[in-house]
């Protein structure tokens, strides 16, 4: 029989009975639509850490606080102690920032604002486009290295900020209190675009040493990244470091004191990222190889229905002439098409859960791989022909005449 | 010049069904003879073994023990592939029970055997169009086989069975679940195919219909009887 006729009668024939048939691919189209997730998640996983490696840069390190078991050693990470890690040879420059809700008031006006402190912007952040820029000034001049050194009480206020305490009027110049502390305003930053429900343009920035001094106190905690010169000096860095935390925390090594500390580069960070991925994805692979095996049994179970039902057309199609190989062809090709069906299925619905998992699953990010498809494709056939294969060969081997006789 | 060449030739031919220690003769060492063109008729009380030899003669089951020569080849040597392909070419069988297949229309039922039959260039519309007018369907091609009384759904197996232009016909019963008209009809459609030079055998129980044959074969009990003359 050519293959379209075969291929004709097997769709006649399962058409014939579609809920069945829609029951039968219910497994395959779940263990597909896992593949597809499945290679969504891995995806999405290594694209964010990506993201993250774009944004933040692979020669930097991380210093964080470490609780440690004697509590009463435990040192914050003060501004000082981050700033003065700058003056370190192999250390570039570093970023840390000292933020809080504080009180803002002009005049009548009294406005809860979010306080940033935050050391003065490099020649680099200054060149940078408007758009991807923290300091982008709508008015004035941002703060100096030297605002920083001196504790000076300027400030910069976000868009919202300005226009809420001072309506029409230019801030420039002007003097506002925050937590009853006079500073003088020396600049408007440009408007941010809204990304969530918190306003991103309700804040004042000032020195980080001046918020350290007049309103966090000086022992306030940061974590500080560092800028290291360049990638391949990331482990000596680290132990520069290390030893001057250490000096001014007074850690003895040698006595087996603890660091209060932690040092970490952002790529062994990314590296643990990639790797509970990983972990997830093939938890979830399991899921799937589970799933197709159930659903593979069940298209098994189907066609060996299917072909006790059908013993007497297969009697009458031996009698007219069909060999084994005929009768094979027909039922392991309707096993296939049933599990193809199931495939495509599974491959829309996952697809379409991809939107999903991204707007109502917090930390999982999914993106769409378009290699999942052609495998989820290749599985969902493989299914079809690895467990049709069984009833398809019973079904070739019954003797015709006992077939017909069949009721 | 008559070459007297059977067409169908059986030596002791033999079906036996075992159940443990017993076993129980179906048919027993029946030899036959039938000659091209001839219309025999097979006869015998039920459970005589005549519709077990009919299925044997058809390839549709395989014997126990003896020969069968069919149009000179020795058929109890073949596999599968050229059972399939004998079955598909030389032989058309036709049951009392019609057996068609309940969800293809008329003609697809008729166009069946040739799908089987690898032969791609013959126009297979063509063909069942033509078979299903020659009994008398031309008007009821899409009909399905529940849509058809008894003696459209035998016409319609009839010309299933000529579709490729056997030289043997088997007929197990044909008339079996017929009224006596429309037996009469379906008679006189298989008396026409076989004046076209086939071989028809038939299985019946009915005299009348054994009377039309050339030769009566009597089966008892498995076995060729007396009555055969």
């Amino acid at each position: 029989m050519s293959i379209w006729k075969t291929l004709r009668t097997a769709v006649e024939s399962l058409s014939h009975s579609k809920l069945r048939s829609l029951l039968t691919i219910l497994g395959i189209v779940i263990g597909v639509t896992a593949v597809i997730i499945v290679f969504a998640l891995g995806t999405g996983a290594t694209q964010s850490v990506r993201q993250r490696f774009q944004y933040l840069g692979s020669n930097q390190l991380q210093i964080n606080p470490r609780p440690v078991e004697n509590r009463s050693r435990e040192k914050p990470i003060t501004v000082e102690e981050a700033l003065g890690m700058e003056s370190l040879p192999l250390v570039k420059g570093v970023h840390v920032s000292l933020t809080g809700t504080k009180t803002a008031v002009n005049g009548f006006v009294k406005l809860d604002i979010n306080l940033v402190g935050t050391v003065a912007p490099t020649a680099e952040e200054l060149a940078q486009k408007e758009e991807n820029s923290n300091w982008s000034l709508a008015k004035g001049d941002p703060f100096t290295r030297e605002d920083v050194e001196y504790e000076s009480r300027v400030c910069i206020l976000g868009s919202t900020v300005a226009q809420q305490l001072f309506l029409d009027e230019d801030p420039v110049g002007q003097t506002i209190s925050i937590n009853g502390i006079p500073f003088l305003v020396i600049g408007v930053f440009t408007e941010k675009p809204s990304t969530g429900p918190a306003d991103p343009n309700k804040f004042i920035r000032i020195p980080i040493t001046t918020a350290a001094a007049e309103l966090f106190g000086r022992d306030a905690s940061v974590s500080v990244t560092a800028d290291i010169v360049s990638e391949d000096k990331l482990g000596e860095a680290t132990t520069e470091i290390a030893t001057y935390l250490r000096q001014r925390h007074s850690i003895d090594m040698a006595s087996g004191q603890e660091d209060d500390f932690s040092i970490s580069s952002f790529e062994a960070q990314a590296k643990a990222a990639m790797e509970s991925a990983r972990t997830f994805s093939s938890l979830l692979s399991g899921l799937a190889a589970v799933s197709l095996l159930v659903g593979g049994i069940g298209i098994m179970n189907i066609m060996l229905v299917s072909v006790s039902e059908r013993t007497r057309e297969i009697g009458i199609r031996k009698a007219v002439g069909a060999n084994h190989g005929d009768i094979i062809k027909q039922f392991l090709l309707e096993a296939t098409i049933l599990s193809l069906a199931g495939g495509l299925l599974g491959i829309a619905i996952g697809i379409g859960a991809i939107p999903v998992i991204n707007r109502y699953s917090q930390g999982l990010f999914a993106a769409f791989a378009w290699q999942s498809v052609p495998l989820a494709f290749t599985f969902s056939v493989l299914v079809g022909i690895v467990f049709g294969f069984y009833p398809a060969q019973r079904a070739s081997r019954l003797n015709p005449i006992e077939a017909l006789r069949h009721e | 010049m008559m070459l007297s060449t059977p067409v169908i030739e059986t030596k002791s031919l033999s079906k036996e069904y075992g159940i443990g220690e017993i076993k129980v003769y179906a048919l027993k060492e029946v030899s036959i003879k039938v000659e091209r063109g001839e219309f025999v008729a097979i006869m015998g009380s039920s459970g005589s073994g005549k519709s077990t030899l009919l299925n044997l003669l058809g390839c549709l089951d395989r014997p126990t023990s003896g020969s069968y020569v069919l149009d000179g080849q020795d058929v109890a040597r073949l596999g599968d592939k050229e059972l399939a392909r004998i079955r598909n070419r030389k032989i058309g069988v036709i049951f009392q029970t019609f057996n068609l297949l309940p969800r293809l229309s008329a003609q697809r039922n008729v166009e069946l055997p040739l799908s089987y039959s690898r032969d791609e260039k013959r126009n297979h519309d063509l063909r069942a169009r033509e078979l299903l007018e020659m009994v008398g369907l031309g008007k009821r091609l899409r009909h399905m086989p529940t849509e058809m009384s008894g003696g459209e759904q035998q016409r319609v197996a009839i010309a299933r069975a000529l579709v490729n232009d056997p030289s043997i016909i088997l007929a197990d019963e044909p008339t079996g679940n017929l009224d006596s008209a429309t037996g009469k009809e379906v008679m006189a459609l298989l008396r026409q195919v076989i004046e076209e030079g086939r071989t028809l055998v038939m299985v019946t129980h009915d005299k009348a219909i054994g009377g039309q044959s050339d030769r009566i074969i009597w089966l008892r009990d498995g076995a060729l009887s007396a009555g055969e003359f």
